[in-house]
């Protein structure tokens, strides 16, 4: 039966290729090396991924019109770019491009495209498809997401067609992290080209286009939507890449997206069987961890979540009074204070024990440039309480600390209700700073007034708040660059207002122009050690993530460097 | 059977005004007439024991407000035993609990060592009456904890938090009704004794403030006011802003009340004797409307209450790490931890309970001041 079924599959495959494919002939094949490289096995044809969307479906079919992740982990799969990401290691690696080289100087990019490639209705894609693309993504009307991430220094990068197989970039000054934008998705001119000149590109491909019309390079194609409730992929037969064994990928026909409106029902819905993979969230995790023995499926540890919770005091000097400024800028206070958060409580508290301590902004996940011998600030009150001594902040007899002027120390600290995690650093945070005679006036205010204060008012004193990580360091920029509007501790300053502050920028920017990844690590590590020694942020704790996988895939192992959902499908085969 | 205690009521009443002519004041009557209501006069007492319980919470309670035990997170009630392993009966005594499973939060008695629970024991210091002491009625030897409601995400004591809690879930609709009663009754009187066009402008203005939303008050509120305002203090405040914007619907049936007792003889007669017109409003006119105030009251404190747990739910009200039964019970708000950890609803109940013998109680008192049910 099984062997019928492949014979008649390898036939349509033939078919199919003969027939369309004779005009384009696939030169350039992408061979994987999918038993070694990822550790997986050469798999079987057939079969049906049903996988958990989110809340809802796709807002747009348009890749360059979608900011949402619901958007783009549909079409993420239907189009590509000329390069994607290793998904364990973050490796920049060629995809539509069958190479690339970069000059001695860093300025100049050269992307050699693969030959032979073909559009999903069977035209040929060419260097004619990523001028477009590129014409496209910089058009300030699109409002691409792609946009800011290929601008460098505000400016854009210059790109011409050598041949019909060659594009060139040309850099402003060398940017190591546009090689992470660069692989934004490329369309069609041939099918896009027209419209976009009559200005209505903006427009196209919405959820009332025709789905057959929506056309990519990828290994699959949208099939059928029904709105926010299920979303189907078929297998792209034409498709360019190969196993070790010569077989054509992806071995899957369909991949199911199903969408529930929130977590108590998908995690139900995944204990009924609808579906095969699932991002298990934090509080369903002992769930299941109880029925796993009995199950069909396992749990596989995903890594720590790529965000960051923390509290930061204000050095603003145009909105902070004194004499909270003069401590909350003294490099000795922050220190001590740094030791007076409890990690490991509050793993305890908000996570179950399950989750991870931090010390350093970097993404957890992203382990090449997490430097593992930071400096960290353990919890101890009677270190910190030595430290405040020593730099000044007297314990009175009275149990009230006071700085060398007399002012009792006392500050406010808030937070946004909702978030649990957040309210647990708080309280402990509050109670083991009255333990060292520091009031702190910890409460609650709307998210909204929040971010209002920390973005254009930034009349704030103490925050707790996170930030979600990239996957790339630089994509903080915003965060660590003194320039940056999440800059959060004395944003948007015209020059840096420290030393340290001066230096991160300047490492920052050595990172980006260091176009060797060895050479940016060392930049990163200088960039851990400042900020571990300046203190700006006191970090606390991040989740560990696990998925559910059934039993019957294979090759399934969590995507490190993506979102929420598995995506490495193209090799991901169904064992029955 | 009424009828049976209506007559022997009557003959009571008869026999006494034989003896000696004196009548009962009305409020001795209602006094007499409540104690008959059985539902009303439990509630009473259950609102009389919660509230003993809260305002000597110092004493009643084994640990303090704030003490907290990191190491002991959402701790299940310890079971109180009074059989010894050996079959004989002791005084109560606890296990000590150990955690066994971090991920679950799930603990497990050591059964090798028994702690008595003692009376009159040494712990958490506080002040009663200007004396500073740390005697508490329960408590249990060190390592040992005694969670008799269980304990929350802080290892804080459920128990004892209930009672600190107490004081302010209790004592705020006391407060707030004081509030709005005083301001409800002056304003509405004012307005219905003088009529005309000091009426009409003084009702419109009720209104204009009975149409402020309230809870959009309270977001806008809880953004401006500075954090370093203490908790309770900012909690005092916003009950009183409550109680300001509650008091117009009470001066509308009380202007309502003395538009038709302004034009009653006993008035004319103050006014022909030349009471001054406050002196008529204060003494004649408003212990006219007192039965009503006082139904009302009994009912309205319920209100205040419901509404710091709604307060409190929003993290608007009492913040952490002071206790009121809504800021507790908001830590049941998920799923998951409500089935995990079902004591955490245990203030929810005390809300609960609280309530209903408010209701009760407003119910005898309804009864009992309402002149037409006494023949």
């Amino acid at each position: 039966m099984k062997k019928q079924f492949f014979i008649w599959t390898l036939l349509a495959v033939l078919l199919l290729s003969v027939s369309v494919a004779s005009a384009v002939e696939l030169l350039d094949p992408r061979l994987l090396d999918v038993a070694n490289d990822l550790g997986d096995s050469v798999g079987r044809y057939g079969g049906t991924l049903t996988i958990y969307g989110g809340a809802s479906g796709p807002k747009t079919f348009n890749p360059h019109r979608a900011a949402e992740t619901s958007s783009t982990d549909v079409l993420g799969h239907v189009f590509e770019g000329l390069v994607e990401l290793h998904r364990h290691t973050g490796e920049v690696l060629p995809k539509l491009a069958r190479e690339y080289e970069i000059s001695e100087d860093g300025t100049e990019v050269i992307f050699k495209l693969r030959r032979g490639v073909k559009w999903h209705d069977g035209v040929e894609f060419t260097a004619d498809d990523v001028i477009f693309t590129f014409d496209v993504a910089y058009d300030v009307n699109v409002a691409s997401n792609s946009r800011s991430g290929l601008l460098i220094d505000g400016q854009p990068m210059k790109y011409e067609k050598i041949d019909k197989y060659t594009v060139k970039f040309t850099l402003p000054r060398p940017h190591a992290p546009v090689m992470y934008s660069i692989g934004t998705d490329i369309i069609p001119v041939h099918l896009l080209g027209d419209s976009y000149k009559e200005g209505r590109y903006p427009d196209r491909w919405g959820l009332d286009t025709e789905l057959s019309s929506i056309i990519g390079t990828g290994a699959w194609k949208i099939s059928s939507y029904r709105v926010d409730q299920e979303l189907v992929l078929v297998k792209n037969d034409d498709y360019y890449e190969f196993d070790n064994d010569g077989n054509r990928l992806p071995y899957m026909n369909k991949v199911v997206f199903r969408y529930y409106p929130n977590q108590e029902t998908a995690t139900l819905a995944y204990f009924n069987g609808e579906f095969d993979y699932y991002g298990i969230p934090a509080i369903h995790y002992p769930q299941f961890v109880d029925r796993e023995p009995v199950s069909r499926w396992e749990i596989v540890p995903a890594g720590a979540n790529p965000g960051t919770e923390f509290i930061v005091l204000n050095q603003n000097p145009d909105v902070v009074p004194e004499p909270q400024l003069s401590w909350f800028s003294d490099t000795k206070f922050r220190q001590a204070v740094a030791h007076a958060v409890d990690k490991e409580t509050i793993l305890d508290m908000a996570m179950n024990g399950m989750g991870y301590i931090q010390h350093s902004p970097i993404n957890m996940r992203n382990e090449f440039f997490l430097k593992p011998d930071i400096k960290i600030y353990e919890y101890d009150l009677q270190l910190a309480h030595e430290k405040l001594e020593a730099a000044g902040y007297v314990l009175g007899r009275d149990g009230v600390r006071r700085d060398s002027n007399g002012n009792a120390i006392e500050f406010e600290l808030v937070t946004n209700p909702g978030v649990p995690v957040r309210q647990i650093v708080g309280e402990l945070f509050q109670e083991d700073m009255a333990e060292l005679g520091i009031t702190v006036h910890f409460r609650t205010i709307d998210f909204n007034v929040l971010v209002e204060r920390l973005t254009s008012t930034f009349e704030w004193e103490g925050i707790i708040i996170g930030l979600t990580g990239t996957f790339d360091p630089n994509g903080a920029s915003n965060t660590w660059l003194s320039s940056g509007n999440l800059h959060m501790w004395n944003p948007l300053q015209e020059k840096p207002h420290t030393e340290w502050e001066a230096e991160i920028d300047r490492v920052w920017v050595e990172a980006q122009r260091a176009m060797v990844r060895e050479e940016r690590q060392q930049w990163y590590y200088q960039f851990q050690d400042i900020v571990a020694e300046q203190a700006p942020l006191f970090y606390t704790v991040t989740s560990k993530m696990n998925v559910a996988v059934r039993e019957h895939l294979r090759n399934a192992s969590p995507d490190l460097v993506g979102g929420s959902v598995a995506t490495a499908w193209n090799f991901i085969w169904i064992d029955r | 059977m009424t009828k049976l205690v209506t007559e022997a009521e009557l003959n009571n009443d008869a026999k006494i005004l034989e003896d000696g002519g004196a009548i009962r004041s009305p409020w001795k009557m209602a006094w007499r007439k409540l104690k008959r209501h059985r539902l009303a006069m439990i509630g009473m007492w259950i609102l009389i024991i919660l509230h003993l319980f809260s305002i000597f919470a110092d004493f009643f309670t084994p640990y303090g407000e704030v003490n907290t035990d990191r190491r002991r997170i959402n701790h299940p009630p310890t079971k109180v035993h009074i059989v010894s392993p050996e079959g004989k009966l002791v005084r109560p005594f606890i296990y000590r609990y150990d955690r066994v499973d971090a991920m679950r939060n799930r603990y497990e008695p050591d059964k090798s060592t028994m702690y008595p629970i003692r009376l009159f024991v040494r712990g958490d210091k506080y002040k009663i009456l200007g004396f500073e002491t740390n005697v508490r009625l329960l408590g249990v030897d060190s390592p040992a904890r005694l969670y008799l409601f269980g304990g929350d995400r802080y290892g804080r004591d459920i128990f004892s938090r209930i009672a600190y809690g107490g004081r302010r879930s209790l004592f705020i609709g006391l407060i707030g009704l004081v509030v709005s009663m005083s301001i409800g009754m002056i304003y509405g009187g004012i307005a219905g004794f003088f009529g005309g066009w000091i009426d009409n402008i003084m009702m419109r203005v009720a209104e204009v403030i009975m149409s402020i939303p309230s809870i959009y008050l309270l977001l806008a509120l809880g953004a401006v006011l500075p954090a370093s305002l203490p908790s309770d203090k900012r909690f005092m405040l916003i009950t009183f802003i409550l109680a300001f914007i509650s008091w117009a619907g009470l001066a509308r049936v009380i202007r309502g009340m003395v538009l038709s007792l302004a034009k009653t003889e006993f008035v004319a007669g103050a006014e022909a004797i030349g009471c001054s017109q406050p002196r008529i409003i204060l003494r004649h006119i408003l212990p006219n409307t007192l039965s009503y105030v006082i139904v009302n009251a009994t009912l309205a404190i319920p209100g205040f209450i419901l509404g710091e747990a709604g307060l409190s739910l929003l993290s608007l009200g009492i913040q952490h790490p002071l206790a009121s039964w809504g800021n507790m019970l908001s830590e049941a708000m998920n799923l998951s931890g409500l089935s995990n950890y079902p004591w955490l609803l245990v203030p929810g109940f005390f809300i609960f309970v609280t309530v209903l013998s408010y209701s009760f109680f407003g119910d005898g008192i309804r009864d009992a001041l309402d002149p037409r049910a006494q023949t």
